[in-house]
């Protein structure tokens, strides 16, 4: 299960689509304070897409407080934002980031392309879980 | 010869004669380079003879040689007849150039004259045309007979006297004030002596007369003569006074010579005289060039001190006028714009301008202390080598500067002068700027991925009609919401340059309203809040740019929603406010917080909780909204509370109201 945070209904639109053609099980949410209410469930995602630009808290707020959490500080974490500065690439890695990706630098099925090889799977696999 | 001292006549010619010889050396040794001085020199030189052969006269004991001696007398009183005449007519010439009658008169008086002469010379040799004969010596006769050529001679006498008189006293009256004083007295004191020696005629036609009022005649002459001189200032005390003394030694001299028995025992007077006088002109001589030395040098002087007179006037004037520039110069410099401070290389504060006291907030006077008085100027200029570099301060005031440095030669040695301007604004301008087109960019970026990702799943070959329909859609939508985004960057841009051209047309606001809320309900519903909005039928036209009035109100409306939270309200209504429109958004959004409501209609300013909501805007919109009302003649005002909501009121005035008129070419103030 991908747990994928982004606020914008059409870019969400078109990458889950592409993700959930590939086989693979999205829970979208569009704030952080979602994304952390999601993550206080039982069922952990096996990776999370998260987005900088949020309403309300942002991206790497959000990191922050998974970090400081146990239970979600072991999720694998893949950035989508259209934040690329040095400052933003710095500040994902210091939070420990698996990879920070500027959307427009890549296509939806790049992104999923992406996503499989962050869960060892080969791309049209079946869901793990 | 002898003379008797007891005869008071004899002694008073003698006395008469030999002091009108010595104001005839003074008229000309101090004179004789002055033509009137000069003139009236010579006439006294001839008054000389009449009155030495006067006295001479009474010397001999023979009558006949007595008679002699009384023509040449005579002769000698024509000639002072023609050299006063000829003295009286050079002194008006002196004045302004003579009339012809005048310089014909004189002439005529003068060519007379000397007719005169002529006759009278002939009574030398026995005639008695003039001078008749003698009826007993000289002792007991005053005078000889008149001849029938004398009355002639008197009235000659008269006319020349007139003449004179006419000449000086015709000068004298048309000079001013100190020279007609003198022209007057020597006018009157010439006539009236000559009238008095006239008298002397009297004797001739056995009338008696007085000595006494011809006596007179030569202190009158002196008078005449102490003014003619001193008129041409040739009366200087020292040489006078040597000259006097001279004159009294030769005086004195001359009349021990006339008081010898003999000739030969007047020899060795005789020779002590010519010793003496020879001396005498030594002395005179000497004391002259002195005098006129230091006359030179008097004159040298006083031209000196006019000249330091004028110096002083000129160098003070100089110095005013420089030190009013140099006043003007430093209050230019202490009210510059920019901050100044000059030092010397050991840092010691030379001079610092008002700016720059205000800068780094300097209350007392630092000038003459070391740069450390003034920590921030220190800090400011202190690890920088360059000629130009920034430096921030952060007290009294966080700023950003610009320095420029440069060596400047001082009185006190090698020293710096240090131009700082404050560049806070500029910097904080160039930050906007950058961090809008930052943002701007970024917002482009999400449209430009969606209409990337839109094209990427269109490549998909297996998507359905249905769906490839929907991601064209979608993608268009993206490329509405970029050309919205580039839109606003123009219109800022041409803000900012103030090159915005409005063309107003009377409008029903409402036409105007109308085709965006169609657009922007969709927003609203995508955003989930709730859209209302009402256009009143009673509107009254409004001249109105369409283009620009569109961009406000849908500014105004988009803000509302975009800074309201899912499941809030927003309300758009447009109605009829006196003679004009008014535009209002009501929303119970998050609001807007008091200290950032100053800075709300500011350039590139994006409240905090509007940030945090959506990070979308530009912060430009509602500067341009402000634009927008006033080059309508209109406003834009609103009232909020953090938590509460906005209400945004657009007021447009009527397309009839006076008043402010739109401006069809206007520059937004930035």
């Amino acid at each position: 299960m991908i747990l994928m945070v982004e606020d914008d209904p059409l870019l969400s639109s078109l990458l889950a689509q592409k993700l959930v053609a590939d086989l693979l099980r999205v829970v979208h949410v569009q704030s952080g304070e979602e994304a952390l209410e999601v993550l206080k469930r039982d069922e952990k995602p096996d990776l999370i897409l998260l987005d900088i630009r949020l309403p309300g808290i942002d991206g790497f707020t959000v990191l922050e407080k998974m970090r400081a959490d146990a239970s979600m500080t072991k999720i694998p974490v893949i950035v989508l934002s259209n934040f690329g500065e040095a400052s933003d690439l710095e500040r994902s890695k210091q939070l420990g980031v698996l990879k920070h990706i500027v959307k427009i630098s890549l296509t939806p099925e790049e992104i999923t392309g992406v996503v499989r090889d962050a869960l060892g799977q080969k791309p049209g696999a079946a869901p793990a879980k | 010869m002898h003379i008797d001292p007891g005869n008071v006549q004899e002694l008073g010619i003698a006395i008469a004669s030999f002091l009108t010889t010595l104001i005839t050396c003074f008229l000309l040794f101090n004179g004789y380079r002055e033509r009137v001085a000069r003139s009236f020199g010579i006439a006294f030189l001839t008054l000389c003879l009449w009155s030495w052969f006067g006295f001479f006269y009474y010397l001999p004991s023979s009558p006949d040689i007595s008679r002699e001696f009384r023509v040449v007398s005579i002769i000698g009183e024509i000639l002072f007849m023609i050299f006063s005449a000829r003295f009286a007519s050079i002194y008006l010439s002196d004045f302004r150039p003579l009339k012809r009658f005048e310089k014909i008169l004189t002439s005529v008086i003068m060519w007379i004259g000397g007719g005169f002469v002529a006759l009278t010379a002939f009574d030398l040799f026995g005639t008695r045309i003039v001078v008749g004969g003698m009826a007993g010596p000289a002792s007991t006769t005053l005078a000889p007979h008149a001849g029938p050529g004398l009355t002639a001679l008197i009235i000659y006498y008269a006319c020349t006297i007139m003449l004179i008189g006419y000449e000086v006293l015709t000068r004298a009256f048309n000079e001013k004030k100190g020279a007609r004083r003198a022209g007057i007295i020597l006018g009157t004191s010439l006539v009236t002596s000559l009238i008095l020696a006239g008298t002397g005629f009297l004797p001739w036609y056995g009338l008696e007369s007085l000595t006494i009022p011809r006596t007179l005649a030569l202190p009158l002459f002196g008078v005449a003569a102490f003014y003619a001189i001193s008129n041409y200032q040739l009366f200087k005390l020292q040489v006078a006074a040597a000259e006097g003394f001279v004159f009294a030694i030769w005086g004195f001299m001359f009349f021990r010579i006339l008081f010898n028995k003999n000739i030969a025992d007047a020899v060795p007077d005789i020779g002590l005289f010519v010793a003496l006088v020879i001396l005498g002109l030594f002395l005179i001589r000497s004391v002259e060039k002195e005098v006129r030395t230091r006359l030179r040098l008097q004159e040298v002087s006083e031209d000196l001190k006019i000249l330091n007179g004028t110096l002083e006037t000129k160098v003070a004037q100089r110095t005013e006028s420089l030190r009013r520039a140099s006043e003007h110069i430093a209050s230019v410099v202490e009210y510059l714009p920019v901050g100044l401070v000059e030092m010397t290389q050991a840092g010691v504060v030379v001079r610092i301008n008002k700016t720059a006291e205000g800068i780094f907030g300097v209350s007392e006077n630092v000038v003459g202390k070391i740069i450390d008085s003034v920590p921030e100027l220190k800090e400011a200029l202190a690890g920088h080598q360059e000629s130009v570099f920034d430096a921030a301060i952060l007290k009294p005031r966080k700023r950003d500067l610009q320095v420029m440095r440069a060596p400047l030669t001082l009185e006190e040695g090698k020293g710096m002068v240090a131009i700082i301007r404050d560049v806070t604004e500029e910097r904080a301008l160039d930050r906007s700027k950058s961090e809008f087109v930052s943002t701007a960019a970024h917002q482009l970026r999400t449209p430009l991925t969606a209409i990337k990702w839109v094209f990427s799943a269109l490549s998909n070959t297996k998507l359905s009609k249905k769906e490839q329909q929907l991601n064209v859609q979608q993608g268009i939508a993206g490329a509405s919401n970029m050309e919205h985004i580039v839109e606003d960057l123009l219109l800022t841009a041409r803000t900012s340059e103030g090159v915005l051209k409005y063309q107003f047309e009377p409008t029903n606001v409402g036409d105007v309203l109308s085709p965006i809320i169609a657009d922007l309900a969709h927003f609203a519903e995508r955003k989930r809040v709730h859209f209302t909005s009402s256009i009143a039928t009673d509107l009254p036209m409004v001249n109105v740019d369409r283009r620009m009035l569109t961009f406000a109100l849908q500014n105004l409306i988009d803000n509302a929603i975009k800074y309201t939270r899912p499941d809030g309200k927003v309300d758009a209504a447009l109605t009829r406010e006196g003679s004009g429109v008014a535009f209002r958004v009501v929303d119970n959004g998050i609001g807007i917080s008091s200290e950032e409501q100053q800075h709300i209609f500011s350039k590139f300013f994006r409240g905090k909780e509007a940030t945090t909501l959506s990070t979308d805007g530009s912060g430009l919109g509602l500067f341009i909204v402000k634009s927008i009302a006033e080059a309508h003649g209109g406003s834009v005002s609103f009232v909020s509370q953090v938590g509460a909501g906005t209400t945004f009121t657009l007021l447009l005035i009527g397309a009839g109201e006076k008043g402010t008129t739109p401006s069809q070419s206007s520059s937004p103030k930035v």
